[in-house]
């Protein structure tokens, strides 16, 4: 509990009154001194009954996107309180978490509401110190910290990744000519989680084919999803695509899931073109395999009016010539949906990208079909969202298409482009 | 409660109680203390402008009775105009300064004051320490 300056004022009057009692003997001015205490002790015994009452009614509610972090994951917090101020007068502020790094807004609440987000680099569980209050009157003022609700919700962080004991790159079979820990490449993190076995480690994590090449045994360790879950896009082959290039991409899907294993389910979403086929988590194989089997026979959704303002619409309207029926109802359609916001298909991909909350490595295989402007959409909404793409394209390796699929998804933000 | 009453009791007391050479002053200062209880004043101003007029009206009384009451009508002047609301626990310690500050303006004994000092003493690390523990204690909490 401060004093006020007008209650330093009071004080030093009351000083002086006890001053003037002393050196002129007179009894009154004690009085009128004593007097001034007594006021300002009362007003000191309200101030706390006040106080003490504002903290009681405080309530705090905090919201967070998620708790479960990683090292660089960004929390953004509402939170918004409640309490009885009466005559007080009172500001509040959430504390964040021991260690926090404040990146975005203020925690300071105003009209009761506050929005902010933070950083969290402190491995293990943080909780909120709490909400401080500053509260006033005429004659005193006080800080408190009150930690009401202070434990909702608590924040995990979990590390980014192990750190590694051991690379693991040679010569052999692959993908490409290398031979290195996918999940990690995927991750993009500069980890390699191998280390060679020691006692205690199960059977199951060890690494054959490493351990066969290195004459030594090598577990591999799993990746908890604190190092952002994976994804799996697949843009089935539509209509018109000859057998063994289904066969091909069927084998690549089955082949990339196998590598993503990393212990944890993550959702396998199946597209075709501009069509949303159907979400299945990684573990339904039965289910995934029947989705792959219909590759080669899907009818895929009309390429014209995926996005906003195709510019086969601008040359389409353009030209002079005489238009057929077909060519009519098409530019019905462009029509239609040209100036639409968003498009169906741009909200397909919105729905498909907010679903990913925790997925942060997002890894496609496509055959390439068409304009490939789907694709760069996919691929530009991920790294919008700031996640790593990996795109696998089936089918198109030692092809003329290959050098223009490349620079496509390059310029779209790809991290990786693989040819299968 | 409003604090034109208590201030006018106040007047009222002072220049009937003064001392004999004391009573224009009386007068002169009890009038500014009313005044300030009926003008339009920032809360801050009229509690600085109450205590600095209403504590040497008490200077001005010629019998110790008067003192003591003087101390009980200021007090609570200046608590009703600081937005207070007047109860029986603000009412009894302001009759106990005021019963203490006519024992002062007796000047009886030395033990009167040291007395009085002892408890007001205990009052104040009452207030500043025990019940500042008890507040911080109850509502703080302690995190995981």
């Amino acid at each position: 509990m401060r004093p006020t300056l007008l209650t330093g004022l009071l004080l030093l009057f009351s000083l002086v009154c006890f001053v003037y009692a002393w050196m002129m003997n007179a009894g009154e001015a004690a009085a009128a001194g004593l007097g001034l205490l007594v006021f300002l002790a009362a007003r000191a015994f309200i101030f706390q009954t006040e106080v003490h009452g504002l903290a009681l009614s405080l309530t705090v509610i905090r919201e967070t996107d998620k708790t479960i972090l990683h090292q660089s994951s960004i929390v953004n917090i509402t939170s918004s309180i409640t309490a009885v101020t009466k005559k007080l007068t009172a500001s509040f502020e959430d504390v964040l978490p021991a260690g926090a790094v404040l990146t975005a807004g203020s925690p300071r609440f105003t009209e009761g509401r506050a929005s902010y987000s933070l950083n969290l680099p402190v491995i293990g569980d943080s909780f909120f110190q709490g909400v401080r209050i500053t509260c006033s009157d005429l004659f005193f003022a006080n800080t408190l910290l009150v930690a009401r609700n202070a434990e909702h919700p608590k924040l995990t962080m979990y590390p980014t990744g192990i750190a590694g004991t051991h690379h693991a790159v040679g010569h052999g079979a692959g993908w490409s000519a290398q031979e290195f820990d996918r999940p990690a490449l995927i991750a993009g993190f500069d980890t390699r989680t191998l280390r060679p076995y020691a006692d205690g480690d199960s059977t199951r994590d060890i690494d054959w084919k490493i351990s066969g090449k290195q004459q030594e045994l090598y577990v591999r360790l799993r990746m908890d999803a604190s190092g952002g879950l994976p994804a799996l896009i697949v843009d089935l082959p539509p209509r018109g695509a000859s057998e063994e290039l289904c066969l091909h991409f069927a084998e690549t899907v089955v082949g990339i899931q196998e590598n993503l294993n990393i212990g944890e389910e993550y959702p396998v979403i199946f597209i075709s073109g501009a069509k949303h086929l159907k979400t299945i988590r990684s573990g339904e194989s039965e289910k995934i395999i029947a989705m792959l089997k219909q590759a080669g026979t899907i009818y895929a959704a009309d390429y014209l009016y995926r996005l906003r303002h195709p510019s086969v619409t601008r040359r389409s309207t353009e030209s002079g010539h005489q238009l057929s029926d077909q060519e009519r109802r098409i530019e019905g359609l462009i029509r239609l949906y040209a100036g639409r916001y968003p498009t169906d298909f741009e909200r397909m991909v919105r729905n498909i990208s907010t679903s990913l909350e925790q997925e942060t490595h997002i890894t496609y295989v496509t055959a390439a079909h068409g304009d490939l402007s789907h694709m760069t959409y996919f691929i530009n909404e991920t790294k919008k969202n700031k996640r790593y793409a990996a795109v696998f394209v089936v089918g198109a390796a030692g092809t003329s298409r290959e050098e223009e699929i490349r620079s496509a998804f390059t310029r779209a933000g790809a991290d990786v482009v693989e040819m299968i | 409660m409003n604090s034109k009453i208590p201030a006018i009791i106040t007047a009222v007391i002072a220049v009937a109680g003064a001392s004999g050479d004391q009573r224009i002053i009386a007068a002169i200062i009890g009038a500014a203390f009313v005044i300030c209880t009926f003008m339009s004043l920032p809360q801050k101003m009229r509690i600085l402008l109450l205590s600095s007029t209403g504590f040497p009206l008490i200077f001005t009384s010629g019998y110790p009775a008067v003192a003591g009451l003087l101390v009980i009508f200021v007090v609570m002047t200046l608590l009703a105009a600081s937005g207070a609301k007047i109860g029986p626990g603000i009412v009894l310690p302001v009759i106990a300064a005021g019963i203490a500050g006519a024992v002062y303006a007796f000047q009886l004994s030395l033990a009167v004051p040291v007395l009085t000092a002892g408890i007001f003493l205990i009052l104040v690390i009452y207030i500043l320490f025990v019940r500042e523990y008890r507040l911080k204690k109850h509502v703080e909490g302690t995190n995981k």
